[in-house]
Order: structure tokens, then C-alpha cells, then sequence
């Protein structure tokens, strides 16, 4: 039982009936949620969808939940599970096809357009380009790991994977990354 | 000292556990240690790290105003959905699986029929003509019986494929159709038992006729409005053959 976290403690309430608590919950988690399926799918659209379809499955469950680990791995897994198997359906684009600089989430609506800011944007968008380039499960891995803060026992619930088959994946997807990045940006030079 | 980089034996592996935080805390000590004189730890841990950043740094779209509008509008739907009453539509049509096994039983029934039909004109006129209380038999146009649901239709009327019939069937077939009558072929036959013919041609059950009805295709219908039509000319067939 994670009696400190706050969204156990939210999901308990929403369980007994507080619809408050799911509001809450929706709250705190709709944009990291949001930020991490739009990065899995490079699609905002289909993000947003799998962002409302991973909340109607928490409302649906309510009263079977069970505080059994940390809600947000519990979400992600939901999530994680629904981008899946969106990148595999059939009709979907290859995702290196998706790299383009249009098709990336553009930068510019939120944000001004200094010098810096225009650097930051080419520093992101080759980010996103190399992140988007590496194989599905090392993506989500390494997000999970590195972004999100999931322990490896976590991601492999997430993913349906030994501890030792994440410690793996997200190595190699550490080593994709750096590899594929412009030395100074990875040694923080640029 | 620094330590020679060619030398170093750390697993980058590990490099990357210490990064996430997965390694003991005496081992990540160690290795926080052992890149302080390891230029080659040292940059894969930084490298690492800094991955790390840059991913983090990425930048989050606002969730869109409507976004939990839209959600709740699904769970609307599903609540209503679910207070909705069930509305059963009664069916009686079999489930697909015996609605597969039955029509290809039916057909499987008309193929045969069909084909003893193509024997029984395949005779000679002569040979056609029988007996009455042989041709009596078929079920054509039984006045004492009501027609099967499709019965009557145009379909049952066998006049249109009788055109050079000579003489007419028994009376009362005679009153709707013009089927031939063959006096003789009782005389040479044996008529053929009830039961071998049930065997034979392992007849349809009413239930399985039932069903087979509400097939939904006008073939189907006519085998089935011309099943006893079919199955009389086949026991005539026989009776001759």
C-alpha cells in the first residue's frame, strides 16, 4: 500500500464515489501523459485520443482497483499498452516517414522565437528526431526510465518484461541516442 | 592518477544503471569514484546524463481546454448506454454455425435431389409413365395438407417444366398439375419402402426446415418451397430406375 501517494489516495476516493478525485487525477497526470504519448506517437491527435480512451479505462476500473503500486505506473501501463498497439496497426506510417520537421511537434507555437529559442528548437528537434528513430521498446523504455523516473521493476510491469531485459533496453537506447546527437549538444557544448 | 581508458573494464551497461539510479548504493559510489580518474566513465556518464536532460527538456504541449470536456462526454455516453433497457430483437434464425451446417445440408439435399430430377427426364416417356398409386405418392398439391410456408408460390407449379407431358398424373395432381402418369412402372418396381427413402435422402427435419427458412437468399428459398416437388420426382426417378 502507498500510503503517501497522493494518487492512491485519489484513486481510493474516486473508488468510493468521489468524482472530485478523478478531476484531481485527470489534472495531475493529463499532460505528462499527453507529453509522453505524443512523443511515443508523433501523432497529437492520436495522443490525445489515447489520452481520454487511458482515463476511460481508469474511470471503468474504478471499483476494482486495488492500491497495489503507484497509480502512475498503473496509468502508464494503460497508456503504454494503447500506444502499442497503435504503432502497430497496420495503416499506420513507418515512424521514420514521421521525422520530417513538419511533422514534429512544433515548437513554435509555445514559445517566442529569440536566438535561443530558435537553437533550443533546432537542439529539440534533433532530439526528437533521434529519439523517434529508435525501436519502439527502447523508446518507451527510455522515456519511462529517464523522464517519467520509473525504476526498472516499474518499466517492466509497464512493458511486460523482465527487470533485466529493461536494464538492457534502455542502455542501448541511451547508446542510440548519444550516438545519433550532435557531440556538443550530448556533452553540453552546443 | 588517471586511469588508462584502453583499461577500464566497467560495463557501460552498469554506467547506465548508475545513472538511472538502479545500482546499490555501495557499487554506485564506487563507480561515481572510479570516473572521477576514468576519462572514458566519465564521459559516458555525462553523456548519459545528459541524454537524460535533453529528453526531460522537450516541450509539453497544454493539455487541450476541451480535452476532459471530451472524456466526460464518453463516459456519458457509456453511462447512458449503459442505463439504456436491452433491446432484444427476437431472431429466430440459427446461430451462424448451424445456420452454415444447415445450409450446406440443404444444399448438399437439393444437389442430390437436382441431380435425380436430371435422371427422372433423362427417361424415356414411356418409362415415366406409371402406375396411379405409384404416382400418387408425391406429395404434389395433397388437398388434406397444408402447403410448407413458401408452398404457395409459382415456384411449386411444375406445369412450365412438363410441357410435352402426354396424359395427366393422378386426378387430384391432375387438378394442378399436368404431371405424367406411368401406370406400368409400379408393375416393374417394387415401390420403394418410406423408410430406405427417409434413408436414402436423410430428409431434413421440420425443426431444421424451420430454421432453414429464414435463409436469407431467394436460392434458398427455392430449394426449399421446391423440396417436395424435388423429392417426388426423385422417388418417381427411383421407381423407374
Amino acid at each position: 500500500m502507498h500510503s503517501l501517494d497522493e494518487d492512491v489516495r485519489l484513486m481510493l476516493a474516486f473508488r468510493a464515489g468521489d468524482d472530485a478525485a478523478f478531476d484531481a487525477l485527470f489534472e495531475r497526470w493529463a499532460g505528462r501523459l499527453l507529453r509522453y504519448l505524443e512523443r511515443m506517437l508523433r501523432e497529437p491527435a492520436t495522443a490525445e485520443e489515447l489520452v481520454q480512451e487511458s482515463f476511460l479505462r481508469v474511470y471503468r476500473a474504478r471499483e476494482r482497483y486495488e492500491p497495489e503500486a503507484r497509480f502512475s505506473t498503473w496509468l502508464y501501463r494503460i497508456a503504454t499498452n494503447l500506444a502499442l498497439n497503435e504503432l502497430r496497426r497496420p495503416r499506420r506510417r513507418d515512424p521514420h516517414d514521421s521525422l520530417d520537421a513538419e511533422d514534429a511537434v512544433p515548437l513554435a507555437e509555445v514559445q517566442p522565437a529569440t536566438d535561443d529559442v530558435v537553437h533550443a528548437r533546432r537542439m529539440g528537434e534533433g532530439v526528437e528526431a533521434a529519439l523517434g528513430r529508435l525501436p519502439e521498446r527502447q523508446r518507451l523504455a527510455l522515456w519511462l526510465s529517464a523522464v517519467e523516473g520509473q525504476s526498472y521493476a516499474e518499466v517492466a510491469r509497464t512493458l511486460d518484461v523482465s527487470e533485466k531485459a529493461v536494464k538492457a533496453l534502455v542502455h542501448r537506447a541511451r547508446v542510440s541516442l548519444t550516438a545519433r546527437l550532435d557531440p556538443d549538444v550530448v556533452l553540453g557544448e552546443g | 592518477m588517471p586511469e588508462d581508458p584502453m583499461r577500464c573494464s566497467v560495463p557501460e551497461e552498469e554506467l547506465s544503471a548508475l545513472v538511472d539510479g538502479e545500482l546499490a548504493e555501495e557499487r554506485a559510489h564506487e563507480l561515481r569514484s572510479h570516473a572521477t580518474t576514468c576519462a572514458r566513465c566519465a564521459e559516458r556518464v555525462a553523456a548519459f546524463e545528459r541524454a537524460g536532460v535533453l529528453l526531460s527538456a522537450l516541450p509539453a504541449r497544454p493539455v487541450p481546454a476541451d480535452l476532459r470536456a471530451r472524456l466526460q462526454a464518453r463516459i456519458d455516453a457509456e453511462g447512458a448506454e449503459a442505463a439504456a433497457p436491452v433491446s432484444r430483437t427476437p431472431t429466430r434464425a440459427a446461430p451462424p454455425s448451424r445456420r452454415r451446417w444447415l445450409g450446406s445440408r440443404v444444399f448438399a439435399t437439393a444437389a442430390a435431389l437436382a441431380a435425380a430430377v436430371a435422371l427422372f427426364w433423362a427417361l424415356a416417356p414411356g418409362q415415366r409413365s406409371g402406375p396411379g398409386s405409384e404416382i400418387e405418392r408425391p406429395p404434389i398439391a395433397r388437398q388434406e395438407s397444408p402447403p410448407p410456408a413458401p408452398a404457395p408460390t409459382p415456384e411449386l407449379d411444375p406445369a412450365p417444366e412438363l410441357p410435352n407431358v402426354p396424359e395427366p398424373l393422378a386426378p387430384q395432381i391432375a387438378e394442378t398439375t399436368p404431371a405424367p402418369a406411368a401406370p406400368q412402372i409400379a408393375e416393374a418396381k417394387p415401390e420403394p419402402s418410406p423408410t430406405a427413402a427417409d434413408a436414402e435422402f436423410d430428409p431434413v427435419p421440420a425443426e431444421e426446415i424451420a430454421v432453414a427458412l429464414e435463409l436469407e437468399t431467394i436460392e434458398d428459398l427455392d430449394v426449399i418451397a421446391n423440396l417436395e416437388l424435388l423429392e417426388a420426382l426423385v422417388a418417381l426417378g427411383e421407381g423407374t430406375g
